[in-house]
């Protein structure tokens, strides 16, 4: 069914793959520079929660451009629409955080209520309506990289330029505004527009992404190459491009996968490939992994040296 | 608060409320530093000390009152001012290094999309020279002691090259070596003319570290010179029935 | 059973059984592990589903809450290793669950009663057809027997441990951490939220489940001050929200889960604008007014503070004071008017002056937010004269 010959034969003569793999492995790439930001806010669920209501926007935006203009309009109204959803959704989560005594997680449930609810609701009216293009929407649940055309691949490379650019530019500004608010509101940062311009372009690269993984998944692809890179690393950027690597390799494997085993969906295998690599990284990282404290543990009990001050502070729910 | 008048003022707070959602964190503060000094700033939890130095710094907004930095508001002095935040207040799981850090104090003078240079690498090499910390640059700041945590965010300020320093609680936590390293980086700045400010818990330290104290509790109960205010009344007064001293 | 009372009374009890525990997962902050849950049982009820053949044994709701409480574990296990930032464990385990049972089902989905959309938003419809029989006569959907018994389970646990769940739920010493701890009542609650969510996959999906779970909850949260008002709420605003829901999508031919997990959103917004003390018109209000109240102790503390002995000082005039306290000019004037209206400041020569009342409003002001401050601040802080050198 599967091995290493076929899989290299595949990437080198199938011209469709290639772009294919083109297209996941930039999606990948996004996903892994921006989710180090989601994964060093602690906001991993919230990609998950943005996701799941970006599909409220899909929808919306399909209804809307089909009584506008047809179903070409509507299919460009798409991702607009997804990125209205995720940005509506993290505006309410901050609305009720802040103007009630619930807290974020609850915030979040209510979100997936609402942007979830409604979008599902109006999936299934643009079903039974069975407006034009509306089998296209599918590919949005759970993501399917095959039916991807040479305008979805050249969509994706814009905003992948657009996101990473962003990211680049505010490189240092968004490192100390996540590292520390305090000192960066001290010095003058305009720490409410950084927020802003942070969180859409993580949103972004959630939307990049829904075309090949999915709303469900694409949350994995998010969170994954940051949680797995964090183990190597001891700076942002070494984080970030280990992570960008991550999130290319998920990518590319997930569309050839999914493409030489029939009725194997993309977004599940790049998912599961991204939290292998996870698992991998918690095991065999060289200086945190746990087989490496464990070797150093025992080192230090033979030579009844008192444990080093390694251990990392903070994180856990 | 006449002790000070006919020197240059560092600091000059005038009738600052502070107010979350309505509720006074501080009422009315009048608070005067002159240059050259190090204030403590002490009180009981929740007294509004970090308040009042987030206000100052203009991370929080005032509902009243005025902050003047050498006698103009602070947002135009920002350069002027280093901070040192609460070593708590940040993850320090966070994947950089001590040199990083320590780099991230020179952001402010940088501006937007610039990179630091050489001249700032020198500069943070020279603030964690000072600290003694040139041996740790390379370091993961998760891998630091409580102690070198504080050394860190003491040689980042020190890189911001600041006339005022405000620092919310240096000596939490942190072992005593590091303690007396800091105590005497802050009196070589006031030999420079820098002006200190420092919250401060430990009571029993209050008269050795510094000048002038201010004695917080959603007012200021108490300002001036520790001699002439630090008394067992105004203690009484700041800390309410529950000040625990075995010194007063 | 005809098809309409049906689907009415799965979508009630489904809505009830998850508004039960909802409550304590939104008390407990516990939302977004039921989030995790709902995916990762995912792959447990498609195994189920192949092994067992359809939706009939009760073996096919125990055995993927087993997954439920396995992805408990394996964050609670991540989490330990101290090597992951905030709720990243979560993230990362759930997806990969759903994965595997996505996985299963697009490779032998002949014969398994799932489609995309029955995944995502579960089949009322069709599980309103399966009607239980006993002795050949059919007397109501499976799936609502199901549901009702889940929820009785759920009614029963809450009076079982009420006392517990009570306990561990406001007891500040708990509140810091996420969950109940470690303790046996965490995972026998996990277990029945577990439960829940697996019987209520059938009528609404793995996704949708979490708005029934968290949204009724949350809107009862802003409407009672006790735990057991809190509950009942939660129940009504799941019923209204199941039978106005199944409305909706009867007429807009839409998917009935979706129109019932948006009802308790609506519900919810609602509950946010409107709710008395909680609610954001209310808390404006409330604003608008404290605001006033606020700005006149503001004034009177400023007066006393500045006012020496009972003459006034500089800062005192109506000048002064606008330059002190740096309010704008129109917003100083109404405080000043509104000040003299209630007495609590009076004009003198060349200024104002705080009154006894002015005096008295500050002291209840001091007294009124005191969690930190105690009498010898109230005493000592409101004359400055008093401890002035």
């Amino acid at each position: 069914m599967f091995d290493i010959v076929t899989f290299f034969q595949l990437m080198f003569s199938d011209h469709t793959l290639r772009v294919v793999s083109l297209g996941t492995a930039m999606v990948g790439a996004v996903s892994g520079v921006l989710g180090c930001y989601a994964y060093l806010r602690k906001q991993a669920m919230m990609g998950a929660i943005v996701a799941h209501a970006s599909l409220f926007g899909i929808t919306t935006a399909f209804l809307l451009g089909t009584a506008l203009g047809g179903s070409v309009l509507a299919m460009q109204l798409v991702l607009p629409g997804a990125f209205l959803g995720g940005v509506l959704a993290m505006a309410f989560v901050s609305l009720v955080v802040h103007t009630t005594p619930l807290k974020a997680d609850a915030a979040m449930g209510l979100a997936v209520a609402i942007f979830f609810g409604a979008g599902i609701a109006l999936l299934r009216m643009i079903q039974s309506l069975s407006l034009m293009g509306h089998r296209g929407l599918r590919d949005f649940l759970f993501g399917q990289a095959a039916t991807m055309t040479n305008a979805d691949i050249r969509t994706i490379a814009v905003l992948a330029v657009v996101a990473i650019g962003i990211s680049l530019l505010f490189w240092k500004e968004f490192k100390l505004h996540t590292f520390d608010r305090d000192f960066a509101a001290g010095i003058g940062y305009p720490m409410h527009r950084l927020d802003q311009l942070l969180l859409a372009t993580i949103v972004l690269a959630i939307v990049i992404g829904l075309r090949t993984v999915g709303v469900i998944l694409i949350v994995s692809l998010l969170v994954c190459p940051a949680a797995a890179a964090r183990q190597w690393t001891k700076s942002l950027s070494g984080m970030a491009a280990l992570s960008a690597v991550f999130g290319l390799v998920s990518g590319i494997v997930g569309a050839t996968l999914s493409a030489m085993v029939r009725n194997l969906p993309t977004g599940p295998v790049i998912a599961l490939t991204a939290t292998a690599f996870v698992f991998l990284s918690l095991f065999f990282a060289p200086h945190r992994g746990v087989i490496a404290r464990a070797l150093r543990r025992a080192r230090n009990r033979k030579h009844l040296r008192p444990p080093e001050a390694t251990l990392p502070v903070g994180g856990g729910v | 608060m006449n002790t000070n008048s006919n020197r240059e003022l560092a600091i000059q707070i005038s009738d600052l409320t502070v107010a979350y959602e309505e509720t006074a964190v501080l009422w009315d503060i009048d608070v005067e530093v002159p240059v050259g000094t190090i204030m403590g700033i002490i009180g009981p939890n929740g007294s509004g000390k970090t308040t009042l130095i987030k206000s100052i710094m203009g991370i929080v907004e005032p509902s009243a009152g005025s902050v003047r930095v050498f006698g103009r508001p602070f947002r135009e002095q920002r350069r002027r001012v280093g901070y040192v935040p609460q070593r708590t207040s940040v993850d320090w799981d966070f994947p950089t290094t001590v040199f990083d850090v320590v780099l991230m104090g020179t952001y402010g003078s940088l501006g937007w999309f610039r990179r630091p240079g050489a001249a700032e690498r020198d500069a943070a090499h020279m603030a964690l020279e000072r600290v003694g910390m040139q041996d740790y640059l390379k370091r993961q700041i998760s891998e630091l002691s409580g102690g070198q945590q504080q050394r860190c965010f003491l040689a980042r300020a020190l890189v911001q090259e600041a006339d005022i320093y405000l620092m919310d609680e240096p000596f939490q936590g942190v072992d005593a070596r590091t303690e007396h390293a800091i105590v005497e980086i802050l009196r070589e700045m006031r030999s420079r003319g820098k002006t200190v400010i420092v919250v401060h818990h430990d009571l029993q330290t209050v008269e050795r570290y510094f000048d002038l104290i201010t004695m917080l509790n959603v007012r200021v109960v108490a300002q001036g010179p520790v001699a002439e205010v630090f008394t067992e009344e105004n203690l009484r007064r700041t800390y309410g029935g529950r000040v625990e001293l075995g010194r007063v | 059973m005809s098809l309409i009372p049906s689907i009415i009374l799965i979508a009630v009890t489904t809505a009830a059984a998850c508004a039960v525990p909802g409550v304590f997962l939104v008390l407990r902050r516990m939302s977004m592990v039921a989030e995790g849950v709902s995916h990762a049982v995912f792959p447990g009820l498609v195994l189920a589903l192949l092994i067992l053949g359809a939706f009939r044994s009760p073996f096919l709701v125990i055995g993927p809450a087993v997954l439920g409480l396995f992805l408990v574990f394996a964050v609670q296990a991540m989490n330990r290793t101290r090597l992951f930032a905030g709720d990243a464990p979560l993230g990362v385990v759930f997806p990969a669950l759903f994965s595997i049972g996505v996985i299963i089902v697009s490779r032998r989905y002949s014969g398994l009663p799932l489609s995309e959309n029955t995944v995502l938003a579960g089949d009322i419809n069709y599980a309103a057809l399966t009607q239980l029989h006993i002795g050949g006569t059919a007397i109501g959907p499976r799936a609502f027997y199901v549901m009702l018994v889940i929820l009785l389970v759920n009614m029963a646990f809450t009076l079982l441990f009420f006392k517990e769940l009570k306990l561990t739920t406001f007891d500040p010493d708990h509140a810091s951490s996420v969950g109940f701890g470690t303790s046996r009542l965490y995972y026998l609650f996990m277990a029945t939220v577990s439960i829940t969510i697996v019987g209520a996959f059938e009528a609404v999906g793995a996704v949708l489940v979490v708005g029934l779970l968290v949204a009724p909850a949350a809107s009862a949260f802003l409407l009672s001050k006790r735990l057991e008002s809190m509950l009942l709420l939660s129940v009504l605003f799941a019923v209204l929200s199941a039978l106005i829901g199944f409305w909706i999508a009867y007429y807009l031919d839409a998917a009935t889960s979706g129109t019932m997990a948006m009802m308790t959103g609506v519900i919810f917004l609602l509950t946010l604008a409107f709710a008395p003390r909680r609610g954001l018109l209310s808390k404006l209000r409330i604003r608008a007014r404290r605001r006033i109240t606020f700005a006149e102790q503001l004034l009177v503390m400023h007066l006393i503070h500045h006012v020496d002995g009972e003459r006034v000082t500089p800062a005192c005039s109506r000048d002064g004071v606008r330059q002190h306290v740096r309010w704008e000019p129109q917003f100083a004037e109404k405080v000043i008017r509104q000040g003299l209206e209630h007495g609590y400041i009076a004009e003198a020569d060349d200024g104002l002056i705080p009154t006894m009342a002015g005096r008295m409003l500050c002291s209840e002001a001091l007294l009124y937010k005191d969690d930190v401050c105690e009498c010898g601040i109230v005493r000592g802080g409101l004359e400055k004269h008093e401890y002035e050198q």
